[in-house]
């Protein structure tokens, strides 16, 4: 479809002005037939079995296991071994082992974390991070306060677009949207996110326990869903509830509702199948007294985990039994770690993290078959101290992460990375840099700023939430802006390598190496036809003209500025957001 | 499998009678089956329009409709909430049969008192489930009992519709910059959180215009779900940019709350009146999920809520109430209805909140399609022996039925074996005004609310 351009629209109907103007008089003597030039209505069917092009397999697994392929990550992946199946093992081996080192993100932090700079909290003890900044008062008080949440979705950004371990930074996210905590919601959830993100790495290559712990004690986490205030009598149950429910067993298959418990059946490992209502409330009640050092009722206030024996369950009301697991009397803190140690090693929450984990990496449809593997694998490894380590693995080579393609729909936070990396965009998202603010502030817009999303589910990880066009326009409205800055990318410059004869540039040579470069393959035959076309026709000459006929191009003129240069804005953004980039 | 209990539907029974293959089984293949009717004016088009408003996080009802001094309850609701969220009896503004609305509330009083409004009391899931989560997607989606369902209910009522015209620039919109559930699977649905930012943005220097011509002929080269989606939305940023939405001025003097509500509201008036062909929206408002310190009183959070929904509606209501093509009203063509997923505890919890519930109310408000000034449902009251486990309200009207009434006598289509697969009960509460149409509930079998398939 050629749209009608908005001028042309304005013109030929002159609709702005006269319904800018709309009366109620004149609405009465409206046309019901409305007087736009385009419908929705009926949009062309959906061929749902059509997931377009499949890329080489390079491409795939750069794009399904991270952000997508960055100069010179193609070849080095087609380097790691003499067919795809050493490859992807190399590969894997490596991003499954990520060493302190992160050369591209520490060279750019460099500097920046000490006193005053622009990602000072970002190593900050808890207790730093709470004294100085969630219970900071003074100057400049919301702005300190905001700090930490400000400083960490700029590092979102930054180690998304230039971390070498591009694995890790996608699972962080999956982990981050699993525990979720919505940062925005208080002074406690805003000031910790950088402890909170610390806890979430420490452990997610390690032992799905010690994660599930670590979350359970963490602040931000006690605050975002109330547990620091609960305590016996009536207990506040927000808490147990989402444990259950969405760190680990899930309620898609495993919440029984308002039954009684025994009537709940076992599974194949003897367990008591799922949590019932009872169970929730009965979670609630161990949860009593589970929370931080706030410096109310006589406690520091420093915000580390403090268990209060005081406001904790008093079992002469009876026993804790929480599914297969039955407390009898007052343990204290002990009451909760072998609930979560039993939630940690039950069957339905192996199956709850494998449909999640095969969902995000291989796609919305994975299989039954695959599911039932990594379930199995998860249960199996429970004790292990590498057991995410191992079923991470064993999806990415699993034969369906390794023959899908087009499961998914990028959401707008991996559009933009994927942008970032594909057009070699060179900048340090740091506050006191205005684009990462306006990268935010426009995925924001497209509905996923990092940690913006109230519900404890977090951001939704299935294709269709991500089609809609608030979604679609807003992701490539922050991509076009990130394209358009100057100073932090040179398209001409980087084109120019590419074919360095002058009159050798010319809109299919120009098409081909972006293809190469920003994709990794060639599209179809029509879509290349469409691209070629595009530069041709912004620069005045034919496909196989070099752009320096056209009068008014120069393309030694790699200045910001320069027509050439804005071409190939133009030109790279449209192929990085061809239909093959939304998908994943 | 799960959900087995006295008051459950079976989940297996529903599946089979929803005609669902299971997980993830799509419904848009469903076709609408019985044969075009003719409705009174436009010559068989249907131009009425539902806006949806979903209050995210599960409202507490009672804190919204509350009994006063005189109603059997009164000493039942006081004696469940000893933590500090009580609304004293002087401040609340009475309705009918003891009850009272939310001092916040006025101008929902108003419309109550000017039959614009009608209250449906305990409605809601027909069995409880007090996640979030599972309960947004059973409503929204339409299918409870089924969160995999890939469609929502309001984008089913659109792609079953048979008393649409042939074509219309935005037939369903939600006001949020992500699709909503009900929306979900039509890809006609335009989805439009800030319409100052719905465009691209490498401006003329950077040929923006011709990128996004660009852009919408590739993305209508093939038909997979990506390039539909894709150019669904190059589409319907030409339709927002041909829209002049600063210099919008609502009706009648009508002044919308500064509030993301009021918003999107006050962009939702402006697209109906400008003839889009709106037939069903969404707005959010989220924010109900009240743990601690709910705040209920008139300064409050809880109660600033309430007064942001209350105004936010009658700004709405107030801005809609113009002419409108084919010697019609658009307040009088339009139905709003809010409810969120479920109602919470009776009784609060130590720190001044309410934890998760069932039974709620769902709020029905319009013009003349509205029989307004009453209120619907049984509530079995607050009592020993009359509330859900001890726990919560009882439900005694499914939602479904309220969304019938709705798709029926308001919006012209019975097709309620497409929209609300499995449900077979459509017994109107009067609530709306408009011709029955029998309901056509495809091919599902009866199931009973017993758990027994019949």
């Amino acid at each position: 479809m050629q749209g009608i351009s908005r001028r042309d629209f304005l013109v030929t109907s002159g609709a702005a002005s006269a319904l800018a103007g709309i009366s109620a008089t004149d609405s009465a003597h409206a046309q019901s037939t409305p007087p736009f030039a385009n419908s929705l209505f009926p949009s062309k069917p959906v061929n749902r079995g059509d997931t377009g092009q499949l890329p080489p397999f390079a491409v795939r697994v750069l794009n399904k296991a991270g952000f997508g392929p960055a100069r010179g990550d193609l070849a080095a992946f087609n380097a790691l071994g003499g067919n795809d199946t050493q490859r992807l093992q190399n590969w894997v081996d490596d991003q499954l082992n990520p060493t302190p080192a992160d050369p591209a993100v520490d060279a750019r932090l460099s500097g920046l974390t000490s006193p005053g700079q622009d990602f000072d909290t970002i190593n900050k003890t808890g207790q730093q991070l709470w004294l100085e900044h969630v219970r900071y008062e003074g100057p400049d008080e919301f702005a300190t306060r905001i700090r930490p949440t400000a400083q960490m979705e700029r590092l979102v950004l930054l180690r998304g677009a230039y971390s070498r371990w591009q694995l890790r930074e996608l699972l962080a996210d999956f982990w981050h949207n699993h525990f979720h905590v919505y940062s925005y919601l208080s002074n406690e959830t805003r000031g910790y996110v950088p402890a909170y993100d610390r806890d979430v790495r420490e452990h997610m290559f390690g032992n799905f326990f010690d994660m599930l712990l670590a979350n359970t004690r963490n602040a931000s986490m006690l605050f975002y869903l109330d547990n620091f205030r609960n305590s016996w009598p009536n207990p506040n149950e927000n808490y147990a509830r989402e444990v259950l429910e969405l760190h680990t067993l899930g309620a898609v298959e495993n919440y029984y509702g308002a039954i009684a418990p025994v009537t709940v059946p076992n599974n194949s490992v003897g367990q008591r199948a799922g949590y019932t209502e009872i169970d929730v409330f009965q979670f609630a009640r161990a949860l009593t007294g589970w929370g931080v050092a706030d410096g109310n009722d006589g406690a520091p206030d420093t915000g580390q985990f403090l268990f209060r024996g005081d406001r904790h369950y008093d079992f002469s009301n009876g026993p804790i039994q929480v599914m297969d697991i039955s407390i009898a009397s007052d343990g204290g803190e002990n009451d909760v770690i072998q609930i979560l140690q039993y939630l940690a090693d039950h069957f339905g929450t192996a199956r709850f993290i494998a449909t999640k984990l095969c969902q995000r990496l291989v796609g919305d449809d994975a299989s039954a078959g695959l599911i039932d593997t990594i379930a199995n694998e998860f249960y199996n490894r429970r004790s292990d101290s590498d057991q995410l380590r191992e079923v991470y693995r064993a999806i990415l080579t699993s034969d369906e992460f390794q023959n899908t393609w087009g499961g998914k729909a990028r959401r707008p936070l991996e559009t933009v990375l994927r942008a970032w990396r594909a057009a070699n965009v060179d900048f340090t998202p740091a506050e006191s840099n205005g684009i990462s603010g306006g990268v935010l502030g426009r995925l924001e817009q497209a509905g996923q700023r990092p940690w913006d999303i109230e519900p404890p589910t977090g951001f939704p990880d299935f294709k269709g939430f991500w089609q809609g066009t608030g979604t679609l326009i807003g992701s490539w409205r922050a991509v076009t802006y990130l394209l358009t800055r100057n100073d932090i990318l040179n398209l001409a410059a980087e084109t120019n390598g590419m074919i360095p004869v002058a009159n050798q540039r010319t809109a299919i040579n120009i098409a081909s190496n972006w293809f190469s470069t920003a994709l990794g393959f060639t599209p179809e035959p029509a879509v290349v036809s469409e691209v070629e076309q595009f530069i041709s026709s912004l620069s005045g000459v034919g496909v196989n003209e070099p752009l320096d006929n056209a009068g008014n191009i120069n393309t030694a003129d790699t200045g910001n500025g320069s027509r050439y240069q804005r071409i190939l804005r133009a030109t790279t953004g449209l192929i990085i957001m061809l239909p093959v980039g939304q998908r994943r | 499998m799960k959900k087995t209990n006295n008051n459950t539907l079976d989940r297996r029974s529903f599946l089979r009678a929803g005609g669902l293959a299971g997980a993830g089984a799509g419904l848009a293949g469903l076709a609408p089956k019985s044969v075009r009717v003719a409705f009174g004016g436009g010559g068989g088009i249907n131009e009425n329009v539902v806006v949806y408003i979903f209050m995210r996080g599960g409202p507490d009802w009672l804190s919204f409709v509350t009994p006063m001094n005189g109603h059997p309850d009164r000493g039942n609701y006081e004696s469940l909430r000893t933590n500090g969220t009580v609304i004293p009896s002087n401040q609340l503004l009475a309705l009918d049969d003891g009850w009272g609305i939310h001092p916040n509330a006025g101008a929902l009083r108003d419309l109550y008192q000017n039959n614009d409004l009608g209250i449906v009391l305990a409605a809601g899931l027909p069995f409880a489930n007090r996640s979030h989560f599972e309960a947004e997607r059973y409503i929204e989606l339409g299918t409870p009992g089924n969160r995999f369902t890939s469609s929502g209910w309001l984008a089913r009522h659109i792609q079953s519709a048979i008393n649409l015209p042939a074509s219309i620039p935005i037939p369903a919109m939600a006001a949020e910059s992500s699709i909503t559930f009900s929306l979900l699977g039509e890809p006609s649905a335009l989805s439009l959180g800030n319409p100052g930012a719905f465009d691209l943005e490498g401006g003329n220097s950077n040929f923006e215009e011709e990128q996004e011509a660009a852009l919408a002929s590739i993305y209508g080269l093939g038909d997979s779900d990506t390039e539909v989606a894709g150019a669904q939305a190059l589409t319907a940023l030409e339709i927002v940019e041909s829209i002049d939405f600063n210099g919008y001025v609502p009706a009648n003097g009508a002044v919308y709350p500064n509030s993301d509500l009021g918003s999107e509201l006050r962009l939702i008036a402006q697209l109906i009146k400008e003839n889009t062909g709106v037939r069903a929206a969404q707005a959010d408002r989220g924010g109900w999920d009240t743990h601690v310190d709910q705040g209920v009183l008139v300064e409050g959070e809880y109660g600033g809520r309430v007064r942001d929904i209350s105004d936010s509606v009658a700004a709405f209501l107030q801005d809609l109430d113009v002419p409108a093509p084919n010697n019609g009203n658009w307040k009088d063509r339009t139905v709003v209805m809010l409810m969120g997923e479920f109602g919470r505890r009776v009784f609060d919890n130590n720190d001044a909140g309410t934890d998760h519930g069932w039974g709620g109310n769902m709020l029905v408000a319009g013009g003349a399609s509205v029989n307004g000034g009453q209120l619907y449902g049984d509530f079995l009251g607050l009592g020993p022996g009359q509330i859900f486990q001890n726990a919560d309200v009882f439900v005694t009207t499914d939602y479904r039925n309220v969304f019938s009434e709705i798709l029926i006598r308001h919006l012209a289509n019975n097709e309620l074996g497409t929209i609300l697969p499995g449900f077979v009960d459509y017994d109107p509460l009067g609530i709306i005004n408009g011709p029955d149409l029998p309901p056509n509930y495809g091919d599902a079998e009866i199931v009973s609310l017993n758990g027994f398939e019949s």
